[in-house]
């Protein structure tokens, strides 16, 4: 962990929805190859800050900064989410939303084919790049669907999956697309203790076997408190603290923001 | 679930849903009835809902509708689950639950459906006759009985009648004791019945049935290849859509493996097919050959392309016939058929070039702002640019010569290192021929495409638009690239249109034409190639059959009527097309459980949730 090369930094993002703000003005530094995660009560503004992130949403002021890498740096704000994702961005979503008439396999592949160069003429009279990319995504899949631990469910059809591989496939498609930071919006969000762990390690593994930055969004404090290097606290769209998980634990302000909304936390 | 039943009359259950469905039926079978009306000329228009009023068939069908939409209610209600606890039920609770209707509703219930099959069978059985006059004769309709092929259609009857009782009221399944053995008599008689409908062409005329229309008086009932090959094709059909279900919806990749087309078996299901398309157009009549290319082929060509925008990439396009029209005007245009002159006039087939490129410079330019519209708004532009560029044909005159028609466009020809062919109308095949080898290239290569980056991609935006560009997809390329592609095989398209025909009006370019088209690809399966040509195929083969025979005194102008019809039975039954693709089917099914975006026709760009 480096110190001072930042992957992320959102300064002063606020985002609103017509009279509703979302976001009030929230700075958030991301070192690289760090696992950050950021935690509030439902409805603090998290899965909007992750859309911001991912160019989903155009907040109204405030910059981000994406740096791909060291000494390279671009401005998410006012670009399309495909442009963002292609920069190195990939993320998962708080509902699984996978493709779910396509077998997993089909799933990774198309997450790893987003990056390719084919076009339709290409596709079309199978041109030896064509071939070539395809035999290239095809291993590349395979690979991935073994890394989360899939390989007995590649033909399967995505929604017939039970959730807790769903939310692996997911997170296999995003990392199909060779991405320099993942963002995770609840991983871990209805399952069961055992696949909880087996998701810790795996999100472990990712940040440290393919040297993934993770920002991660978790309701479950003890997985996020064993993964996470250092915590973000949101309410109301604001950050009230930050810093490692010793500290927010300890942090009054946290403490009240969770009592005081304690039926609502998952 | 309690053990007691409840009183619970079954009419009580039904709320507005079950309306609804019943409305849609009636619309459906009041739909056929007008078809199926009065025939008019130009000298003589008929008003078609209002004379149709005194035609038997009316009735005939309004029965049938009905009947239909009592059999969907029961279906809905034992699948909600309403009456589900009826069905699951132990026998003695079922006989429990019939004892609890009343057992007036429960006469009243089979009386009136056993009365309205009755009436429909009659209707159908060709009764027209003695009612149509308007003046009832009893002889008339003593002498129907006759005819066989009255007995057809009273089989007909009891089978719709034994269906509807059997489902409606589930009182057979109670009161009658030994249901099996009834179902084998009445099974067998209704075989019987329909025997004589089919044998009705080999027996003695005295014994058939002669229309009072001298129009269908070749009626395709009287030709017994009609019913074999009828046979033949729907259980072909029967057993290929069932296998085809079964595959997609197999859960177990194993099952899947099993159940899949050895490649050796495919390739020669290629080649069979490829031989019977080559030799079987020369046996057929003057009449057929230029229908495969005219109607069968172009429609096919059109289809494909518009598979492409509608089925691959979920896109509506209501204008899509715009295309069609640009590549026949341009062919016009380098044939120096239109007022305003070319620089230089070319044969047809080099004109293909120019027809692609500029049909689909069109559909990216039309596509690169309104692409960003979904669903419903993208219909509407569509059909908007459909509208400008018929109104362009029309009116422009001195470009297009407007609605009087352009000159005589050239016919193809060859003219290549000592090879000189040219093609004649006095040779359809020969189109024909040609047709097949555009064709058969251009389904290969959009299959090709649809299994590759680009297929995956469109299957990716269509499921799920959002989840498609946090991946990195650009869903506006991919989109404007579906509609270039569908652009430009329709351009093709025109050009053959173009060349075949010879003279061009504007009113071939209207909006029924661009909705005919989307039909083919709704009918035959959106997304699936094969289903979209089994759809053109069917649906462009049966006007022209119609009109052969004139049947029924079939005219040109019926075909939206029967076309309708048939949509609103199709969306009934089978929603996802004849021969859907793998992945529309099962897309059809998440949607129906509730999971996904897919719909009918294209994703829903769903908010992101907080």
């Amino acid at each position: 962990m480096t110190g001072d090369d930042l992957i992320f930094e959102v300064e002063g993002v606020t985002l609103r929805f017509g009279g509703v703000t979302s976001l009030n003005n929230v700075s958030i530094v991301h070192h690289r190859g760090e696992i950050l995660s950021v935690i509030g009560p439902n409805g603090a503004g998290k899965t909007s800050l992750f859309n911001c992130l991912s160019g989903v949403y155009q907040p109204q002021e405030g910059t981000i900064t994406f740096s791909p890498a060291a000494g390279k740096s671009m401005s998410v704000i006012g670009r399309p989410p495909h442009r963002v994702s292609q920069a190195g961005v990939a993320r998962t979503f708080q509902t699984s939303r996978m493709f779910g008439a396509l077998t997993t396999f089909e799933n990774v592949k198309i997450g790893v084919e987003a990056r390719q160069k084919t076009g339709p003429i290409g596709a079309m009279l199978r041109l030896p790049r064509t071939r070539h990319e395809e035999k290239f995504s095809d291993e590349r899949s395979h690979e991935l669907l073994e890394f989360v631990n899939l390989t007995h469910r590649t033909n399967t059809l995505a929604d017939s999956l039970p959730y807790g591989d769903r939310r692996r496939l997911e997170i296999a498609r995003a990392l199909g697309t060779n991405p320099k930071i993942l963002l995770l919006d609840e991983p871990a969000a209805g399952t069961n203790p055992s696949e909880k762990l087996a998701l810790a390690e795996l999100i472990a593994r990712i940040n440290r076997e393919m040297d993934i930055s993770i920002l991660l969004i978790e309701h479950d404090m003890k997985l996020v408190m064993s993964l996470a290097q250092r915590l973000v606290v949101l309410n109301f769209g604001g950050v009230i603290a930050e810093g490692t998980p010793k500290e927010i634990q300890e942090n009054p302000k946290v403490i009240e923001a969770y009592l005081g909304a304690s039926e609502e936390v998952g | 679930m309690s053990d007691q039943p409840s009183k619970m009359k079954w009419f009580r259950s039904l709320d507005g849903e079950d309306f609804r469905r019943m409305a849609t039926a009636l619309c459906g079978g009041l739909l056929l009835a007008v078809m199926t009306g009065p025939e008019g000329s130009i000298t003589q228009p008929t008003y078609a809902v209002r004379e149709s009023l005194f035609t038997a068939h009316v009735y005939g069908y309004i029965v049938f509708g009905l009947v239909i939409g009592l059999l969907l209610t029961y279906r809905a209600k034992v699948k909600n689950g309403s009456w589900r606890q009826i069905r699951s039920a132990p026998r003695r609770t079922l006989v429990d639950h019939a004892a609890s209707i009343a057992a007036s509703t429960r006469l009243v219930a089979l009386g009136v459906t056993a009365l309205l099959s009755l009436f429909a069978g009659l209707l159908f059985a060709d009764f027209s006759g003695p009612v149509a006059a308007n003046k009832f004769s009893w002889h008339a309709f003593a002498h129907q009985f006759v005819f066989t092929r009255t007995y057809g259609y009273l089989a007909l009857a009891i089978a719709l009648w034994f269906t509807a009782a059997n489902q409606i009221t589930l009182l057979t399944r109670v009161r009658i004791r030994s249901l099996s053995r009834i179902t084998i008599v009445v099974g067998v008689l209704i075989a019987i019945l329909f025997f004589s409908l089919a044998a009705d062409p080999f027996l003695p005329p005295r014994f058939t049935v002669r229309s009072l229309n001298p129009a269908s008086q070749s009626s395709v009932f009287h030709h017994w290849t009609t019913y074999l090959w009828l046979g033949v094709g729907l259980l072909a059909i029967y057993s290929y859509l069932r296998k085809r279900d079964r595959v997609a919806n197999a859960k177990s990749p194993r099952r899947l493996e099993r159940m899949a087309i050895s490649p050796s078996m495919r390739m020669v299901g290629y080649l069979g097919a490829g031989f019977i398309a080559i030799e079987a157009p020369k046996f057929l009549s003057l009449y057929w050959q230029i229908s495969l290319y005219q109607q069968i082929g172009v429609y096919c060509l059109l289809a494909v392309g518009l598979n492409i925008v509608v089925g691959f990439a979920g896109l509506l396009d209501l204008g899509y016939v715009a295309f069609y029209a640009l590549g026949a005007y341009v062919t016009a245009y380098f044939s120096g058929a239109l007022p305003l002159q070319p620089p230089f006039h070319l044969n047809p087939f080099l004109v293909i070039p120019f027809a692609i490129v500029i049909a689909m410079l069109s559909g990216v330019l039309l596509g690169l702002p309104t692409l960003r519209l979904r669903g419903d708004y993208l219909a509407i532009v569509t059909l908007g640019f459909g509208e400008i560029i018929y109104v362009l044909a029309n009116d422009w005159v001195q470009v297009t010569g407007g609605s009087p028609g352009t000159g005589s466009v050239n016919g193809f020809d060859v003219n290549l290192l000592g090879v000189h062919y040219g093609w004649s109308a006095a040779n359809p095949l020969s189109y024909y021929y040609l047709m097949i080898a555009v064709l058969i290239p251009v389904i290969v290569l959009f299959d090709l495409l649809n299994n590759s980056k680009v297929g995956r991609s469109w299957a990716a935006i269509r499921e799920d638009e959002v989840a498609a560009q946090s991946l990195g997809i650009n869903a506006l390329k991919y989109k404007v690239m579906a509609f270039a592609m569908g652009a430009s095989t329709a351009g093709v398209a025109g050009v053959f249109t173009a060349v075949k025909v010879g003279v061009l009006f504007p009113n071939t370019f209207v909006l029924q034409l661009s909705i005919t088209i989307l039909v083919l690809v709704i009918f035959g399966g959106m997304g699936s190639i094969l289903g979209v040509l089994v759809g053109a195929v069917f649906l462009q083969w049966l006007p022209a059959y119609l009109t052969f025979h004139s049947y029924f005194g079939y005219q040109q102008s019926d075909l939206y009527l029967y076309i309708g019809a048939l949509l609103v039975v199709m969306m009934i039954f089978r929603p996802q097309g004849l021969v859907p693709s793998r992945r529309r089917q099962r897309e059809f099914a998440d949607a129906e459980s509730g999971q996904g975006s897919a719909d009918a026709l294209g994703p829903i760009t769903q908010e992101m949730p907080q």
